[in-house]
């Protein structure tokens, strides 16, 4: 996994304010927090695996909470930024009421879209009922999501899949995407294509233009 | 004969005797193999040749003292089988009167088994004693039908020979002087007195390994007083030796990696050089097991195979000659009887997997399989701990009778298509749970019978893998107990529940725990703004069974049954103790989770993974977590509930 810190960085002391050891990197990394969600079983954990460790594991388990990843990515003009990237659970109940996103503490919600800065919403090519879903995803983040700048963007995965399997047109696909103004990828975790890598580049270097240093530090 | 049944019966008859049968063993003991003969269908036939038998190995001057010391050592490990009641919880409620009269008479049956646990030398002198009487040949005749129709008996005797070659097994690992040779022989003799004179229709297939055992042991007997011509037999040549030999053999065939647990002395596997008739076979059976494609436990039939095919050449007719003469020889009980049961068996299968039985769980965690349920020893213990933490009494026919009503019950499951995703997503690393496969069908089966109890619960990810873990060491409706059990009574219901109260306050708890034990790294995770639920929800969820090797869950299911939620407390504490140096060194938000979930020792989404490394971890997380945490119990949680004002 990416280790976001960059070499030769000595390890502090914990400080006591939180607020003090982000301001200590402003110079050094950007952070920014990626949420992954879409229907069950259309290859959220495939899509972060096959970026981050670039493989495909056929004997994948499902997605029980949200597991996490993180990798760097760095910029042609030399700065980098590093993906804190949530992968959920697309289960139906833990669509309505993931206990990760939310928890009730004190007076205010925290949830896992909290603070994203971004949001790859899924369906695979070979399920239709999981395009349709997408809406239903959007409006989640919508309701949930407290940056409004957030960046979202539709993916279609499998693309490696035969003809006769495949429900969902690479127009329609992005018809659909188009239709809600957001930009559109077609990926295949299980080919080296390089399509998933292609996905994350844009997505950072979108989020690079849409945030400013200092909203790319504002973490979890 | 007859006056040693009159004997038997009126023990058996009276239900007060023994009241301590451990402690009289030496006495009691010496009518089993009289037991199992008149339990057998054609017991008058058989009481002569075993009989015979008897007398062969008596004069084979095999036979000595019987161990008592080992028996009591048994006696004290078979903590289960000291327990009469849970064996009569699976007495079946069959609904014939003959059986009903049967099933009252079977409650006596464990008392008889104890008794019978060593027969000594005099069990095998014939005595004399007077006939039975009218109405002791009735009870005799009940009793003996009980065996015959009621395969709860079965599963009774069946445990009583589990006991026994557990006693043997261990003699042998224990024993590391040949001057026990005698005492193992004596033991194997008893295994062999009492194995071929119970019919073959009660055997486990499991025993068919013991199977041949006995008529390997049988034929060194015979062969010490001469009936064959001893061709190259070595008076060094003991049992065991052979028996390694033949163990040595099966791992051969079988392609198991298991070590050979007789090793005392080495052997030549040189066919022509030791060993006569069946040990030779056998040998010869280990140099072409690839011909013989025959890989699962009965190398009796293999080495049978390989005198049919010897036969046929011209160079080693002496040897069939002589092999077939050994197994129409009428000193060897029931061999004939075995064998055609084995072929049977042999036929039925189309491989070396179906060679298992339909009645055998799946995991290789124990040796021990019960016949009826297809438990395996670790189940047995569970429900044990089930049963005596919650008081409910557990009647296997009560549970399957349910299941299948729900099987039967005609509902639309909301998370079918939810549950067909998943199960494709279930261990399927493992053939059993690969698509098409049983395990794939029962799991799914089971997951939706959970769901038609509780619709607004219905299926939640993570019962899966829970599911997947219990099938593999019992059958669908234990399954279904077990996770229906964890649902009501472990509290997992409320964690499932709606708003996911109970998950929430276990996640306050940890915390509590975690400031309580570790007040540093609280301090730390709280600084860094990790919180409890974004590391460990699929812990609690899934129960860790969609995190740690499958081989380990076995020990998680024990510690989970046990202390119910503590011991997931205990196990995240261990886990954050282990990781804490670590830990305390970095200051970011997304290495620490990293760090807490490291590669190492997590097998999830992870292709390139050091299983063994892994379970040695998960190995010293169990053992030292009730070291570690001792002082962690349900008071100590409830002290923590308290001061954190948790509800």
């Amino acid at each position: 996994m990416g280790n976001c810190n960059k070499k030769g960085k000595p390890s502090r002391p914990s400080v006591r304010d939180p607020i003090n050891i982000r301001g200590d990197k402003e110079n050094k990394v950007s952070y920014a927090k990626v949420v992954l969600i879409g229907n069950s079983g259309v290859g959220k954990t495939s899509i972060a695996q096959r970026f981050i460790e670039g493989k495909f594991d056929e004997n994948n388990k499902n997605t029980v909470g949200a597991s996490y990843f993180q990798k760097n990515i760095s910029f042609k003009d030399g700065s980098s930024l590093c993906l804190y990237i949530w992968d959920t659970a697309g289960g139906e109940k833990f669509q309505a009421l993931a206990p990760l996103y939310y928890r009730v503490k004190s007076k205010y919600i925290i949830n896992i879209f909290q603070n994203a800065h971004a949001a790859v919403v899924c369906y695979s090519v070979t399920d239709d009922d999981s395009l349709k879903q997408i809406d239903t995803w959007l409006n989640k983040l919508d309701e949930h999501g407290n940056i409004a700048k957030m960046i979202k963007v539709v993916v279609g995965n499998k693309s490696d899949v035969d003809k006769s399997e495949r429900r969902v047109d690479l127009k329609e696909g992005k018809l659909f995407a188009q239709q809600r103004d957001l930009p559109f990828f077609e990926t295949s975790a299980l080919l080296n294509d390089g399509s998933i890598d292609e996905l994350f580049q844009k997505l950072a270097s979108q989020i690079k233009q849409s945030f400013t240093k200092e909203e790319l530090h504002a973490t979890v | 004969m007859k006056s040693k049944q009159k004997l038997l019966i009126e023990r058996i008859s009276d239900s007060s005797y023994p009241p301590k049968p451990f402690k009289q063993l030496p006495q009691k003991s010496k009518d089993f193999s009289l037991l199992t003969n008149q339990l057998s269908p054609k017991c008058q036939v058989q009481s002569t040749t075993s009989n015979s038998a008897f007398f062969n190995l008596d004069s084979s001057s095999l036979l000595i003292k019987p161990p008592f010391k080992e028996e009591k050592e048994i006696s004290q490990n078979n903590s289960i089988a000291k327990k009469p009641q849970f064996k009569a919880a699976f007495i079946s409620s069959k609904e014939s009167p003959e059986n009903k009269l049967s099933i009252q008479k079977i409650k006596s049956i464990p008392k008889a088994l104890k008794i019978t646990n060593v027969i000594s030398k005099e069990s095998l002198l014939p005595r004399k004693l007077a006939p039975p009487s009218g109405r002791q040949k009735k009870q005799m005749s009940v009793y003996s039908s009980s065996y015959h129709g009621n395969s709860d008996s079965k599963y009774l005797l069946n445990k009583h020979f589990d006991r026994l070659t557990t006693r043997i097994d261990k003699k042998f690992r224990d024993d590391k002087k040949p001057a026990s040779t005698q005492k193992s022989r004596t033991l194997i003799t008893e295994l062999i007195i009492e194995r071929v004179s119970m019919p073959e229709s009660y055997r486990s297939p499991r025993y068919q390994n013991d199977i041949t055992l006995i008529n390997l042991t049988e034929f060194n007997a015979s062969n010490t007083q001469g009936n064959y011509e001893p061709r190259l037999t070595s008076p060094k040549t003991s049992t065991r030796s052979i028996i390694k030999r033949f163990s040595n053999l099966q791992d051969k065939s079988c392609g198991r990696n298991t070590q050979p647990q007789y090793i005392e002395t080495q052997e030549s596997n040189n066919t022509n050089a030791t060993g006569t008739g069946m040990a030779q076979i056998s040998v010869s059976n280990g140099n072409q097991s690839e011909q013989f494609d025959i890989s699962h436990q009965s190398s009796l039939i293999a080495g049978v195979e390989a005198l049919s095919q010897k036969q046929s050449s011209t160079n080693s007719q002496n040897l069939a000659h002589q092999a077939s003469d050994l197994l129409n020889s009428q000193t060897i009980l029931g061999i004939n009887r075995t064998l055609s049961f084995l072929k049977g068996k042999l036929q039925e299968s189309k491989g070396p997997h179906h060679l298992r039985s339909k009645k055998r769980s799946q995991c290789d965690c124990s040796k021990q399989q019960y016949y009826d349920t297809s438990m395996c020893e670790n189940c047995l213990i569970w429900i044990q701990i089930i049963k005596n933490k919650t008081r409910q009494n557990f009647d296997f026919q009560v549970i399957k009778k349910k299941y299948d009503q729900l099987n039967d019950r005609e509902m639309v499951v909301d998370d079918e298509n939810q549950i067909a995703r998943d199960l494709f997503r279930t261990f399927q690393d493992i053939p059993y749970f690969s698509k098409d496969s049983d395990g794939y069908e029962t799991l799914n089966r089971v997951l939706i019978n959970l769901c038609k109890i509780d619709q607004s619960r219905g299926y939640i990810q993570g019962m899966n893998f829970i599911g997947a873990c219990l099938l593999l060491h019992s059958d669908e409706v234990l399954t279904f107990y077990l996770i229906e059990t964890l649902l009501k009574e472990y509290e997992l219901n409320q964690v499932y529940g709606q708003e996911f109260l109970g998950l929430i306050k276990h996640f306050k708890i940890m915390e509590g725990l975690i400031q309580e034990k570790m007040p540093d790294l609280g301090d730390h995770l709280r600084l860094n703004q990790v919180e409890i639920e974004v590391f460990s929800s699929d812990w609690f969820i899934s129960l860790f069974t969609s995190s740690i090797p499958l081989t380990k869950t076995t020990k998680l299911f024990t510690a989970f049954f046990k202390d119910s939620w503590v011991s997931i407390y205990k196990i995240i504490l261990m886990i954050l103790k282990y990781f804490k140096k670590k830990i305390l060194q970095i200051n970011e938000y997304g290495d620490i989770l990293i760090a807490l979930k490291s590669n190492e020792f997590f097998p999830q989404n992870q292709q390139s993974f050091d299983i063994k490394k892994s379970e040695i971890f998960w190995d010293q997380i169990f053992s030292l977590m009730d070291i570690k945490f001792g002082d962690v119990d349900e008071g100590f949680i409830q002290q923590i509930r308290i001061k954190y004002k948790i509800k």
